[in-house]
């Protein structure tokens, strides 16, 4: 039976850009961790040969043609930009990113 | 009364000019006003909005015009999740407490060129995730049926609106059980249709293999009204599946003699509260009598489908809301020292505790080493739990069993043990991972709270579930039930 | 474009030269093995996105074709682009690959202001394209496979604008969702020279397919480089670095070269490599590692579950097969077969697109010989692009314009000579290529010959004159001659040039004096 310990709690929080106080922490380590148990369950069922299933139908994918069918007007331009936190110069703002990704 | 009319009655009383599409709405807003503080079911009223178009309906009535859509003038809410053009959408977030969407979803769409006008969006549980409509950054919404009970989740808002006829149609979105539970706990119909059938597009996801819209009406009558103007194919949706959409009202009286209706009363005696299983036994007994033959099943995965799921819509889930972020829309964090904490604030801030608590499994159930233990093996015990249903549909037509093993619980008496919550949605679930078609209708009440039938068909069956649920229906009287208070 | 195509050019002569003097660029720790891979994203050429109906044009403003799929508002969903699919067969055909007959899309999952959705939807586990391989070859006629274990689509981020907002960073999303092909090779390539002519072999081939624009100043053709080293004759591969987002072919062998050079210093230092991202500062030809993100990126990749399995069947690999077009290599061996053309010669006009669909347009309209074409693009026309640094595409003198002033070489009418004259001057000359349309027609050849009566002396008559007239003058030259000192015969020749400004005709001038001089 596995369980998390608070180091691992940590670090899926870290994965998923989150942070929690103390005693937040505490709460999500007994809830994961009894969620955790619940989940236990599936471990023990064979399921060798068995092809894992991500959609309910088994359809292909569909396609559609290239053609350009989203016109950002000036008009969506303007209230796509309304809806942000931050705006200059028709850009998102966000912190100053201090990297190199780019 | 205007809101104890049925959808046909409605189309017919506008049509012949009975009442007006004005009064009507009207009639529903005045009704949301009066309630709105003991039901907390509504986030957002477009009034505005829903009497101008009102009026228009009534100048195209009036002119008697060829041009008048199959639904003008029917009053209708949308779960707060649906994307509608011009007024909030806030998934019950304080991440997107401001958001206004550019755009409809396509239900919206499709049902707003039905003629279908919109009243307002409703309450549920934040990114609908929950049994009880308590994670809400507004509030939870109420049971009508009793105020200190939870209406269910997490289209709490939809079921607790319509149960006291604030709308005669309401639509909530269901991944687990999010339609028929509430349903169920508020003595309304809802159904939960075929994944595919209903197109997903401008509806903010949770998981995206599951989720599927579903509506909310008093009767599946009512229901076979409304899916026609919602379902079908979407060259936006890249899981919607192609298929005919047919008239669902025509075949509502078909005879029930010889339907083959399977129950498997091993799996819902374990968790089932006595007088729900006591109900259902009388359900059984009504669907007997109108020539139903009842053939014992078995499912024997479906003890697995709660865990399963929760390894799987967790992990969509943490997926899918990485997208609230602070960057392009929703709530960001005032003042963020840098990046890392402009993402890590927003999303601690903006996130309840149950979002947080199932973005955290998610990330855990993905992240590397325990995929194949977890993830991988969910998805694989996913298909024999399809293959399950598959071979007993070989056997029935439908199946039958409880949609949810209590009734509506007190508010407040589980937000403690949310694990003990989950067991809730312990029937409805295994119809999501299967991905087929689920409708919950009321079958009686136990101490003043309605308890509910869920009916599983096979895909794309929802005429037949229609159709079975409306012959039950035509001989029981529960779904007219409305709780005193809002009479 | 143009400052593109004629760096290729450049740059494809350089890689000549060093393949003929390899030891000049071997490495020159030699006891170290250096082991290269690449990784090459190249966008696909498609009008739409790959999951969005928004275009995909270069250079708009920002945010200006950013739609609500691209921004990842709440409820959108993708859709993918046929057409993307469709260039991702064709390359996958062109390098013999397999095409796979079910393949998925995933979600690799991480944060970061260019990343819309919090996930970058790509293909991880089957992707479109596996096991194909690229053949190059070096000048010296070797060639060499390099195997390319796969190539998968995914969409592009948006861009990060690192200029200073008030303490702030911007984020443009024209970029997000634009489709690319990333093509992994094998670590096959053990030199910096080796992995820049897999690098230009993939540009042009994809070029040649019309599947990308290999446009590396717009990062439509991009590179990351994997480089490890290890001990002459070890198996094992070293620890090897990434070193991201390389956008040009010169970048890439220098930081190949840099990063090869660290690792060779860290291990004879008695040090270890470390697995990381290096970052290449083209300034101070550099690499160094990149702040990282995040210390262990977990990407927790699964199926997407917005797209169902991407299902191909042989009748689409038939039909796409069917629009294949010739490929470069086929276009250089059939440039030396049917051309009669050397092979420096065929691999310079097969080099890229435009040069080959140059010399065929050439040769189309010309009477004068492939070769002779050859050689005027190679060493005239190129030599005076490269010193304007323009690309062929940009050329002054249209291919028919060359033709025409090739066939007047080749009927007589002038002489090379004189044609490198008027070549110079269709070069420098302000106007139209059209030539119909120009009134003072600057740059058709026959007008040029006309106006500054540059016509070749042919005629007898005419050139007897010349001709009587120097024998006449130079009597001591004509007894030499007649002595056995042929070799002066060439005086005559220049005095007739001379005479008639180089219009003469240099054969008939060579059969006239060896008539009279018998």
């Amino acid at each position: 039976m596995s369980s998390l310990d608070l180091q691992a709690i940590e670090k899926i929080a870290k994965l998923s850009q989150l942070s929690f106080t103390k005693e937040g922490l505490a709460n999500y380590q007994h809830d994961l961790n009894e969620m955790l148990e619940m989940i236990e369950a599936i471990k023990n069922v064979d399921t060798q040969n068995i092809e894992p299933l991500t959609s309910p139908h088994s359809m292909s994918l569909r396609t559609r043609h290239d053609v350009v069918t989203e016109i950002v007007d000036e008009a969506q331009q303007g209230a796509l930009q309304k809806l942000a936190p931050e705006i200059e110069s028709k850009l998102f703002l966000v912190t100053k990113v201090i990297d190199d990704h780019n | 009364m205007l809101h104890n009319k049925t959808i046909a009655q409605l189309i017919h009383g506008l049509r012949s000019k009975e009442f007006s599409s004005f009064e009507l709405t009207k009639h529903y807003l005045q009704r949301i006003e009066t309630f709105k503080n003991d039901l907390n079911s509504f986030i957002t009223i477009t009034e505005a909005d829903a009497l101008t178009q009102a009026k228009r309906f009534d100048n195209l009535l009036a002119k008697n015009s060829e041009k008048i859509p199959a639904l003008a003038g029917i009053p209708i809410a949308y779960k707060d999740n649906f994307c509608t053009h011009g007024a909030k959408t806030t998934c019950s977030s304080k991440m997107l407490e401001s958001f206004v969407a550019p755009y409809d979803a396509t239900v919206v769409a499709r049902l707003k060129k039905a003629g279908c006008i919109m009243l307002g969006k409703t309450n549920m549980d934040e990114f609908a995730m929950g049994s009880s409509g308590e994670n809400s950054y507004f509030g939870p919404a109420k049971n009508p049926w009793n105020l200190s009970k939870v209406p269910g989740g997490s289209s709490s808002g939809s079921a607790s609106a319509v149960a006291a006829r604030l709308t005669p149609i309401a639509l909530g979105t269901d991944t687990g059980g999010s339609v028929r539970q509430p349903a169920a706990f508020c003595g309304i119909s809802g159904l939960k249709p075929t994944y595919g059938l209903v197109s997903r597009f401008g509806i903010a996801a949770f998981a995206s293999s599951f989720d599927q819209a579903g509506i909310f009406a008093s009767s599946a009558e009512d229901i076979a009204y409304i899916l026609p103007g919602m379902a079908g194919f979407d060259e936006k949706d890249s899981t919607s599946v192609s298929t005919v959409i047919p008239d669902y009202t025509k075949t509502l009286n078909r005879s029930l003699k010889g339907l083959k209706v399977g129950i498997s009363r091993d799996f819902w005696s374990e968790k089932c509260s006595e007088e729900i299983l006591k109900l259902i036994e009388e359900a059984i007994k009504e669907l007997q009598k109108l020539g139903a033959v009842m053939v014992d099943i078995s499912i024997p995965t479906a003890n697995l489908a709660l865990p399963v799921y929760y390894v799987i819509a967790p992990a969509e889930c943490s997926s899918n809301l990485a997208r609230y972020d602070g960057v392009r829309y929703g709530y960001r964090c005032s003042e963020p020292k840098n990046l890392a904490d402009l993402y890590i604030r927003s999303r601690s801030e903006g996130f309840g505790a149950e979002v947080k608590r199932r973005i955290m499994i998610g990330t855990y159930v993905l992240s590397a080493g325990y995929y194949d233990a977890y993830y991988l093996q969910a998805q694989k015990v996913r298909r024999l739990i399809k293959n399950d249903f598959s071979a007993a549909f070989n056997k029935v037509d439908v199946i039958l069993s409880p949609t949810s093993p209590t009734v509506a619980f007190s508010l407040h008496e589980k937000e403690l043990d949310p694990v003990s919550m989950y067991f809730s949605d312990i029937y409805t679930v295994p119809v999501n991972l299967a991905g087929l078609a689920g409708i919950s209708v009321p079958i009686g009440f136990s101490k003043g709270l309605p308890i509910g039938m869920q009916l599983v068909g096979n895909y794309f069956s929802e005429a037949l579930l229609l159709n079975v649920a409306h012959q039950y229906q035509k001989v029981t009287e529960w779904h007219t039930k409305v709780p005193a208070q809002f009479n | 474009m143009a400052y593109q195509s004629s760096s290729t050019i450049q740059l494809i002569m350089k890689t000549f030269q060093d393949q003929q003097h390899p030891e000049k660029s071997a490495t020159p720790i030699r006891r170290w093995e250096t082991v290269i891979g690449l990784e090459v994203h190249a966008q696909l050429n498609t009008a739409s996105k790959l999951f969005s109906g928004a275009a995909t044009i270069y250079g708009r403003e920002p945010n200006a074709q950013a739609c609500i799929i691209d921004l990842a508002l709440p409820g959108v969903l993708p859709v993918l682009n046929s057409a993307a699919v469709a260039l991702a067969v064709k390359f996958g055909l062109c390098v013999n690959a397999d095409i796979a007959h079910k393949s998925v899309f995933a979600r690799k999952n991480y944060f970061y202001p260019d990343l819309p959705k919090g996930y970058q939807i790509s293909q991880y586990e089957l992707p479109i394209i596996s096991n194909g391989y690229l053949d190059i070859e070096f000048e010296d006629g070797n060639s060499k496979r390099v195997n390319i274990v796969r190539a998968h689509l995914e969409e592009d981020a948006g861009k990060l604008m690192h200029e200073n907002f008030h303490g702030m960073s911007g984020v443009d999303f024209n970029r997000a969702g634009i489709p690319l092909l990333e093509i992994v090779s094998a670590p096959d390539m053990r030199s910096s020279q080796e992995a820049s002519l897999y690098l230009k072999t993939l540009h042009s081939l994809v070029r040649y397919l019309d599947v990308c624009d290999g446009n590396m100043q717009e990062g439509s053709f991009r590179c990351d480089i994997n480089v490890s080293i290890r001990r002459q004759g070890e198996s094992k591969l070293g620890t090897r670095t990434e070193t991201k987002n390389l956008n040009s072919f010169r970048f890439v062998e220098r930081a190949i070269e840099c990063e090869v050079k660290r690792q060779i210093e860290i291990l004879e230092a008695g040090g270890r490599v470390v697995q990381e991202t290096m970052l290449y500062d083209a300034d101070s030809n550099s690499t160094r590692p990149m702040r990282s993100k995040e210390e262990a990126l977990d990407y927790r990749y699964f199926p997407d579950p917005d797209l169902l399995p991407l299902v191909i069947d042989d009748e689409y690999i038939q039909n796409i097969r069917q629009t294949l077009p010739e490929l470069p290599w086929q276009k250089c061996r059939r440039f030396q077969e049917e051309c009669g053309l050397n092979k420096y010669d065929a691999n310079i006009l097969s080099s890229t697109k435009e040069m080959a669909e140059y010399f065929e347009a050439m040769l189309q309209t010309t009477s004068a010989s492939p070769k002779l074409a050859a050689n005027w693009i190679i060493s005239e026309l190129l030599g005076a692009l490269n010193k304007e640094g323009v690309g062929i595409i940009q050329s002054p003198i249209s291919p028919q314009q060359l033709a025409k002033l090739l066939d007047r070489i080749h009927d007589q009418t002038i002489s090379g000579k004189i044609a490198k004259e008027i070549f110079s001057e269709m070069f420098d000359a302000e106007g139209a290529g059209d030539v119909e349309s120009n009134v003072e027609k600057p740059k058709d050849v026959d007008a040029i010959i006309e106006r500054k009566g540059l016509k070749q002396i042919s005629g007898g008559a005419e050139l007897a004159a010349v001709i009587d007239n120097i024998l006449a003058a130079n009597p001591n030259q004509i007894a030499q001659y007649k002595e056995g000192k042929t070799q002066i015969f060439g005086f005559f020749v220049g005095k007739v040039m001379q005479a008639t400004k180089g219009k003469a005709n240099p054969k008939v001038v060579n059969e006239m004096l060896q008539e009279r001089l018998k």
